[in-house]
Formats: C-alpha cells, sequence, structure tokens
C-alpha cells in the first residue's frame, strides 16, 4: 500500500483544518464578502489566494528540504535522518495535541504581532483590492505561524530532499481548501461543538501519525540516511516520493 | 507677531528621514528638495505603504509590484531547489534547456519588479556623490549574479545564479520593511507627544460669546473655555471654574492635580471634571508642549553616545570592503574560478552592510530620549546618555531647586491674649496690597477668613509695612516686619528661617516664622543618588544659617553657603578639571554659569529662561524623584548602545571571515544582515519599556 506523500499530507490537513477557520479562515471570508454577488470574480480570487498560499508553503518546504539533506549529507552521520524523523514525529504530535485542546490552542503574542505587521504592510491592498491582490495576499497569508504547517515542515525537512518537501506542504495547502472554501464560498460555518468534535478527531490522527513517524524512525534497522529518509517517515515522505525521486514503497 | 511668523524663526526643520525620524546622513540631506527624504530602501517602503509621501494609488502599485515579485521569487527559488538537490556545485549545469529558460522568463521581472528601488537608489547615489552605500552593494551583488546567469542560458552551458539573486532581493526588501516598521514604532515617542495637543480651541468674546478658532490662531491674553474632557490647548492661568486636570503624559505625574483660579496650567493636559475657562499666557510654538517637542527633535539630531568612535570606524569601513571584495574576486578567481569567486565577492558585499553598525547607537539615545520625555524628562542630546552614565558628582542649587523657592508659614507665636487666627488674619490684612514673597506666604497661610478693614498702607522696603487696622470699631496703627521695624518683641529668631512681628497700636501681638521648605522628594531623591555611588554637593547663594538649617535635613550632606555665580562656577570648573563629568541641578540666573559648564546641566521646568535655555535636562513639573531615574537610563542607555554595537562589529568581522574564506553563501549574508539590524532595532526596544520612576503608570 502505497500513497505519495502530498496527498497524506493533503488527507491529514483537510481532517484537522477546521483549525483554520480561526487563523486564516478570517481573510478568506473576509475576501469572499465583498465578491458575494459576482460569482465568477468571487471563485477567480479564491483561487489566487490559495495559489498564493501554495507557493509560499512550497517554497518552504523545498527550503526545508534542502537544508534537512544539508544537514545530512554534511554531517555524515548515520543517526542524522533518524533525529529528523524524531523530530517530525514530536512536531506532529504537538499540533495533534494542540488540536485536542491539551496545550493552549490561542495564538501567541509573536503570532498575534506578526498578524498586525502584515495587516499593516497590506492595508493599502485589503481596502482597494487590484485585480491580482488575492494572490499577493495569499503569499503574505502563508507565512503565518500554524501548527499544520510546522508539521509539514519538520517533514519536509526529513525527507532530505527539496521536490518531496515542497511537495508535501503543497499538499498541506491542498488540505487547507475545502474548509476554507466552504467557509468563504458558501459562507457555511460550523456549530462551535462540531467544530471542537471535528478538530478532537483531526488531533487523534495527527498523534496516531506521530506515533507511526516514531517507530519506523526508531525502529528501522537501517533507517535514517538521507535519501532513504522515506522510509523512516511514513507521514512526511509516507514512504513515496513525488517529485524526481520516484515511488518507493512504504515498508 | 503671529504664531505664524513666529513660527518662521524658529530654526529650520531637523534633517530627518520622513518615516522613522532618525537624522539623515549628510549625501541625502542635500536631496531634501526632491520631496521626503529617506535613511534607507525599507523606511521608502514602509512610508508610501502608510499612507505617507504619496496617494494611495501609489501605495498599492507599489506593494502589488512587491507582492508580484514575491511571487515569481518564490517559484524561481523553489524550482532551483528541487533542480539543484544536492547542493553541488556541478549539479547548477543540469536541468534541460528549456527549465533554464522557464527560470529565466520568471526571475527577469521579479529583477525588475524587487531590484528596480535598489538599482535607482543605489545608482544614483553613486553617481550624485561617488557614495557607495548598501544600496548600491545590493544592487552591484544582483546585477552580477543575474547577468552571468543570463550568459550561461543564453550560451547554454554554465552555472545559473537565479535563486540567489531573488533570495537576496527578497530577504532585503522584506527585512528591510520590517526593520523600517520597527524602527518607525521604537521613535514614534515624539509623534505621541504631539498627539496631546487639540486641533482647535473655543474662544470668548468680551460679549460672552464662544468660537470655535484653530489652535495656531491663539494668542497671549485670549480667554478659552474647556470643558471636561477636552484637552488645554494652550499655557494659561485659570480663571474661573474649577477642575482635575491630569498631566500624566506631560510630566508623567499619574495623580491628576486639583485646579481653581489662579492655577497656572499646561497646554496639552486633560481636563477631567469640570470645567474651565482660562486666560492664554503661551500659545502654539511658545507652549510647554511644543518646547517638549523640540528639544526631543534636537536630542534626535544632536550627538549620539559613542558618535565619535562609530564615525571613525564607519569612515575606513567602506572602502575597506570594497578593497576586501576585490581581493577576495582575484584570490578565488585564480584559486577556483569566476563562479565561485563571483559567489564568495558577493557574501562579502552584502555581510559588510554596516546598516546594524549605523543604527546601533542613535536608536539607543533616541529610544531613551523617547522614554524620558514619558516619564516628564527632556534631553537636548542623546549625549546627555554618555555624559549621564560617567557622571561621579552632583551639585545642588538650593533655593527653587532642593526646595520649593516660595516661603511658606511653619508656625505663629503669640502674645498673651491672643489667638493664632487673629495674628493671621490681622497680618494677612496689613498685607492684603503687597506683592512682596512674605506677603503672598501669610494671605495663602491665612486663607479665606474676613479680614478687617485697612487703610494708609505703607511698605519699607527690607524692613516691613504700616497701615491703619480697624479693630473693634477702632483704627489702631499697626506694624508688620523686621524686629527693627516693629519695636520691642520678645526673642523668637529660628535659624534660617524668616521671622516677622505684629505690633498694633505699640504692642507686640505675635510673630510668624515663615520658611522655604524642602521639596518633600528632595531628602529621598539626594539619598537615592548617594546610594548610587555619587557625590551629592549643595552649593547655595543663601546665607550660612539656612544652609546649617538645610544640612540638618539632609544628613552627610555636603553644603556651602553664601557661594557668589562666580564661586559655583569655579566648583564646576574644579570637578571637571578633576577629570569628572559633574551633573549641577539649577533653576536661577545666578545657576547658569555654572549649569553651562557642568557635564549635565539639570534644571526644572520652574526654572528661569536662562537656565532652561542653557541645560541639557529639564525636568517637568519639577519633581526631584526623577532624577535618580535618570541616572538609571543613562547607565541603561550606554549599556545598550555598547551592546548593539560589539553585536554589530562581531556580527561583521565574523562575518567578513566567513566569506572572504568562502564560508558564507550570499543568501545567508542577507538574511544576516537584515537579522542584524532587526536585532539592533529589537535590542534598543528595551529602552521603550524601561521602567518609569516609582509611583508611575504611564
Amino acid at each position: 500500500m502505497s500513497y505519495p506523500g502530498w496527498l497524506v499530507a493533503a488527507g491529514l490537513t483537510a481532517a484537522a483544518s477546521v483549525h483554520c477557520a480561526g487563523m486564516c479562515g478570517g481573510f478568506a471570508v473576509a475576501l469572499a464578502v465583498r465578491d458575494r454577488q459576482r460569482r465568477l470574480r468571487l471563485a477567480g480570487n479564491q483561487i489566487l489566494l490559495h495559489l498564493g498560499k501554495a507557493t509560499t508553503y512550497a517554497f518552504l518546504g523545498a527550503l526545508a528540504g534542502l537544508l534537512g539533506g544539508a544537514l545530512v549529507h554534511s554531517t555524515a552521520l548515520t543517526w542524522t535522518g533518524r533525529l529528523l524523523a524524531i523530530l517530525a514525529a514530536v512536531v506532529l504530535a504537538l499540533a495533534g495535541l494542540t488540536l485536542l485542546g491539551l496545550r493552549s490552542s490561542r495564538p501567541s503574542a509573536w503570532t498575534i504581532r506578526l498578524a498586525a505587521v502584515w495587516q499593516r504592510f497590506l492595508g493599502p491592498l485589503l481596502q482597494e483590492r487590484p485585480a491580482g491582490s488575492s494572490l499577493v495576499i495569499g503569499l503574505v497569508l502563508g507565512t503565518l505561524p500554524c501548527p499544520l504547517v510546522y508539521a509539514g515542515l519538520a517533514a519536509a525537512a526529513a525527507t532530505g530532499s527539496p521536490a518531496q518537501g515542497a511537495a508535501i506542504l503543497a499538499g498541506v495547502a491542498l488540505g487547507t481548501i475545502p474548509a476554507l472554501a466552504a467557509a468563504a464560498l458558501v459562507g457555511v460555518t460550523l456549530s462551535e461543538g462540531a467544530r471542537r468534535g471535528l478538530a478532537r478527531a483531526g488531533g487523534v490522527l495527527l498523534l496516531a501519525m506521530a506515533v507511526v513517524t516514531l517507530v519506523r524512525a526508531v525502529g528501522h534497522e537501517h533507517g535514517g540516511m538521507a535519501g532513504h529518509a522515506g522510509h523512516a517517515m511514513p507521514a512526511a515522505g509516507a514512504g513515496a516520493g513525488c517529485g524526481p525521486g520516484g515511488h518507493q514503497q512504504m515498508h | 507677531m503671529s504664531v505664524a511668523e513666529a513660527a518662521a524663526f524658529l530654526p529650520a526643520p531637523l534633517p530627518l528621514c520622513a518615516h522613522c525620524g532618525l537624522p539623515l546622513n549628510a549625501g541625502l540631506r542635500e536631496r531634501r528638495e526632491e520631496g521626503p527624504a529617506y535613511c534607507c530602501s525599507g523606511c521608502a517602503l514602509a512610508h508610501r505603504i502608510s499612507g505617507g509621501g504619496a496617494g494611495h494609488g501609489r501605495a498599492t502599485g507599489l506593494l502589488m509590484a512587491v507582492g508580484m515579485g514575491a511571487f515569481l521569487a518564490l517559484n524561481v527559488m523553489m524550482l532551483s531547489f528541487v533542480l539543484y538537490t544536492g547542493g553541488a556545485e556541478a549539479d547548477r549545469a543540469s536541468g534541460e534547456a528549456w527549465v533554464r529558460w522557464a527560470l529565466l522568463a520568471l526571475a527577469t521581472p521579479a529583477v525588475l519588479l524587487l531590484g528596480s528601488p535598489f538599482l535607482t537608489r543605489g545608482l544614483r547615489q553613486f553617481g550624485r556623490q561617488g557614495r557607495i552605500d548598501t544600496d548600491t552593494l545590493i544592487a552591484v551583488g544582483v546585477l552580477a549574479a543575474y547577468g552571468l546567469s543570463l550568459r550561461s542560458v543564453l550560451l547554454g552551458t554554465g552555472p545559473l545564479y537565479l535563486d540567489t539573486a531573488m533570495g537576496i532581493l527578497l530577504f532585503v526588501t522584506l527585512g528591510r520593511y520590517l526593520d523600517a516598521a520597527a524602527r518607525a514604532r521604537t521613535t514614534d515617542a515624539l509623534a505621541a507627544l504631539a498627539r496631546q495637543m487639540p486641533d482647535v480651541a473655543h474662544r470668548l468674546g468680551d460679549d460672552g460669546a464662544e468660537e470655535e478658532i484653530p489652535v495656531a490662531a491663539l494668542v497671549r491674553g485670549n480667554r478659552l473655555r474647556v470643558r471636561p474632557g477636552e484637552r488645554l490647548p494652550a499655557d494659561g492661568v485659570v480663571i474661573e471654574g474649577e477642575a482635575s486636570i491630569s498631566q500624566a503624559e506631560i510630566t508623567g505625574e499619574s495623580l491628576p492635580i486639583a485646579c481653581a483660579p489662579g492655577t497656572r496650567v499646561a497646554a496639552g493636559t486633560l481636563a477631567l471634571d469640570g470645567s474651565l475657562i482660562l486666560e492664554v499666557e503661551r500659545a502654539g510654538t511658545e507652549t510647554t508642549l511644543a518646547r517638549m517637542v523640540r528639544l526631543v527633535e534636537q536630542a534626535r539630531a544632536g550627538g549620539y553616545p559613542l558618535a565619535p568612535l562609530v564615525d571613525r570606524l564607519a569612515a575606513s569601513f567602506v572602502p575597506l570592503v570594497f578593497l576586501l571584495a576585490l581581493g577576495t574576486f582575484g584570490f578565488w578567481t585564480l584559486r577556483a574560478d569566476t563562479g565561485v569567486a563571483l559567489l564568495n565577492t558577493l557574501s562579502v558585499l552584502l555581510i559588510a552592510c554596516p546598516c546594524a553598525i549605523g543604527l546601533a547607537t542613535p536608536l539607543a539615545a533616541t529610544t531613551a530620549a523617547g522614554r524620558a520625555a514619558t516619564a516628564g524628562v527632556l534631553v537636548r542630546s542623546g549625549q546627555v546618555f554618555e555624559r549621564l552614565a560617567r557622571c561621579r558628582r552632583v551639585f545642588f542649587d538650593k533655593t527653587g531647586t532642593l526646595t520649593r523657592g516660595e516661603l511658606r508659614l511653619v508656625r505663629v507665636h503669640t502674645a498673651p491674649g491672643s489667638t493664632e487666627e487673629d495674628v493671621l488674619v490681622l497680618a494677612a490684612a496689613l498685607e492684603e496690597g503687597s506683592e512682596h514673597p512674605i506677603a503672598r506666604a501669610v494671605r495663602a497661610a491665612a486663607g479665606d477668613a474676613p479680614r478687617p478693614h485697612c487703610e494708609g498702607f505703607r511698605a519699607f522696603p527690607g524692613r516691613g509695612v504700616t497701615a491703619l487696622l480697624d479693630v473693634a470699631g477702632r483704627l489702631l496703627p499697626a506694624r508688620l516686619g523686621t524686629a527693627e521695624h516693629v519695636g520691642p518683641v520678645p526673642g523668637c529668631d529660628e535659624p534660617g528661617a524668616t521671622v516677622i512681628h505684629l505690633a498694633v497700636n505699640g504692642l507686640w501681638r505675635g510673630s510668624l516664622v515663615l520658611r522655604d521648605e524642602l521639596r518633600p522628594e528632595a531628602p529621598a531623591a539626594v539619598r537615592a543618588l548617594t546610594a548610587r555611588g555619587l557625590a551629592v554637593e549643595v552649593l547655595s547663594g543663601d546665607g550660612a544659617a539656612a544652609v546649617a538649617h538645610l544640612s540638618e535635613r539632609l544628613p552627610g550632606i555636603a553644603a556651602t553657603g553664601s557661594l557668589a555665580p562666580e564661586a559655583k562656577l569655579d566648583r564646576v570648573r574644579a570637578a571637571v578639571a578633576a577629570g569628572d563629568c559633574p551633573a549641577m541641578v539649577g533653576d536661577g540666573i545666578n545657576d547658569a554659569p555654572a549649569l553651562s559648564n557642568a557635564g549635565v546641566a539639570i534644571t526644572l521646568e520652574s526654572g528661569t529662561d536662562l537656565a532652561r535655555e542653557v541645560s541639557d535636562v529639564t525636568i517637568l513639573g519639577g519633581d526631584l524623584s526623577r532624577l535618580p531615574w535618570l541616572f538609571d537610563l543613562g547607565q541603561k542607555t550606554l549599556q545598550t548602545a555598547r551592546r548593539n554595537l560589539t553585536w554589530a562589529f562581531l556580527y561583521n568581522g565574523v562575518g567578513l571571515g566567513l566569506a572572504v574564506t568562502g564560508h558564507l553563501h550570499p543568501l545567508f549574508g542577507a538574511v544576516g544582515m537584515v537579522a542584524s539590524s532587526l536585532l539592533v532595532v529589537l535590542h534598543s526596544q528595551r529602552l521603550a519599556r524601561f521602567p518609569l520612576p516609582h509611583g508611575d503608570s504611564a
């Protein structure tokens, strides 16, 4: 059984993405409100928004993959890749705990300050909304701190490959679309209780993934080598590259 | 003379960056006629985006250009990372031809969109003044990386450096913006001060009719109505009404003061709970608030701590960097190839940007001056903080500085058959027509009690007054004054105090003891200064008795009396000659010579104009407890500036070493450059949170 890493990332994110309504959802809905009467424009702007966000995510993923790869190459230690995989498991677990409500999910002071800086930066664009501005807003939106992105970045670093890293983060971006688009296009917002329930379910999934990742990272006999990081990383590479790395079987 | 006319005589606006308010360097100063001047491209970006300097349309266009550039740049970098997986230099040549053309197609508009601010600024700077600044360094680096990549694509072989060019442009643009935004927050204490000023005032005509006029049109003598919740538009005297006034933003004093007819109030303070009518004494640019704003501006443009050191080093820095860059290029061309040489040279140029060094000290001083203003302490120049930190000795004037500078009744001696009230009321009646400080103190002590009729008032300067007083329906001759003036009185002299006697119909009725009391906070402030290891000495022009009394109240403090202005000056000069940087705290015209020779001249808001003119520091509200705090702030500012500088030089030194030896990729150079100046900004912001003096909440 093998799934490409981006698909795993997209699925996990989609399951956990009720969380997104809080941070990114506000932006998405705000952008959509003005366009409610003009369907085509609404759709176009939402596509640009997600394209921009996906670009930032994928760039960060490629960067994480590049740095992870560089670390594994440069240290020439067999356990470096394994360590990265364990780190990915820890970040996944923390993201899961956040969704379960066991860690404080309130945005940190730092997050709020960053959002304020961006809001000031984007001020004129948000007011005037020239054609194509949704793309720029999406780019910036992609830099907001998010536990799901952290988990994805950790996984991307563990693959040691820019291509796989970019694909995983693109998957994360893809996974956020259903929840955000539903909020923006249809104005669907779930009840508080339903949202909490779904977030918990997503949290359990992330925790489960963290456990699987950890077991693979620790238990694999000769795991942890660069280029084979995928073996130790079901959550991240899910044992199958989606870039030039080709498809590998998951153990 | 109208306010507008008066403004024409003020010094020309200081050359400050239109966004962050830091002083511009000499090169930029000459270009002021071209519209708003900025200290860096980050400030230009941030200022236009925030709607300053240009219309909203331009801000939107600028943002879209940066945003689109960023979108293209991110894609170029991502694709490059994917193509060159593994990072080996040989891989840079790989990739299909069409991919290389696609990268070039994406990168070319991005270079134009993101790079044009650096290119135009950098080239203009170089072309006009032959100066090389950080923008020039960035422009040269990016153009070189792009040009070499273009050559490779056209020839179909060779390495691509498009990701490097994109990364540098993107990181530097964003970093500069964030840096400028943070810096503007650090230095906007001035804007906060200026916001305390209302735009309009309600002027009362002779017929009592009220009209709304702009604050700039106010002149001395205007009568204004101020309603609860309004800020006072000018300095003046209350002539009608009572209210609590909050001075928190002006003097830092958190408790509101009660004011009634006769109280002097300052522009920018807030009437909390009552309606007032006040007569304007100072308006427009003459108000205390306007003076504060001017002083803070002067502090920005003035010298900064450690400035000479920075100037010396910076002067030799940029030429040195260019030599080093040339050497690096030559060395690596011979050792490896042009590609490696280019990358290493690029790293040298980027890491050597002396942004952090240039920011290190001005930011610390400006932030500290803003913080001091919040606590009601006006500091004229950034160098004051360095001198405060070096100061080991503080001279105090006595009258008006350690004391309130006004006499108060402390005791009443009465003859048998008289009460204290009788004596006070009779004395107040005698002094009704006099403006002598003693008369004011007596009237204040008697309060509102009804006074007997009095006629035939005569004053004998230096001795006292005589008049006829209506006592129980009979007009009796009365005398108030010194013992020689009044006649036989029992001995009730007190050292250092002023004693006046009252005789009615030739009979002694009582004596009033008046004294210029210490400010209530003075003993604690002086103790706090000595606790900081500062030697405190009081230099007074008053007689020995008054000074001796002071010594009793301030045990352990050296005090010298009967000093002429020249003698005070000599004491200060002797301390300077001994290598100290003494502080002098004084308020009088007689203190001015000593003040102007002291290392740090400190005066109180109530000080004479001359004293304020020659002083580096003015304490609003005259609260001496601000003094120890100010010395602490001086220490902290110097420490912050030193740490900023240490970090900046360390970063530049280590970075240069790595870059020259080929151990630093240009991208990390760009990130490091931005990170180092952000670090300096954030570190300086600690001064903006320096705890205010005890008891303040502002």
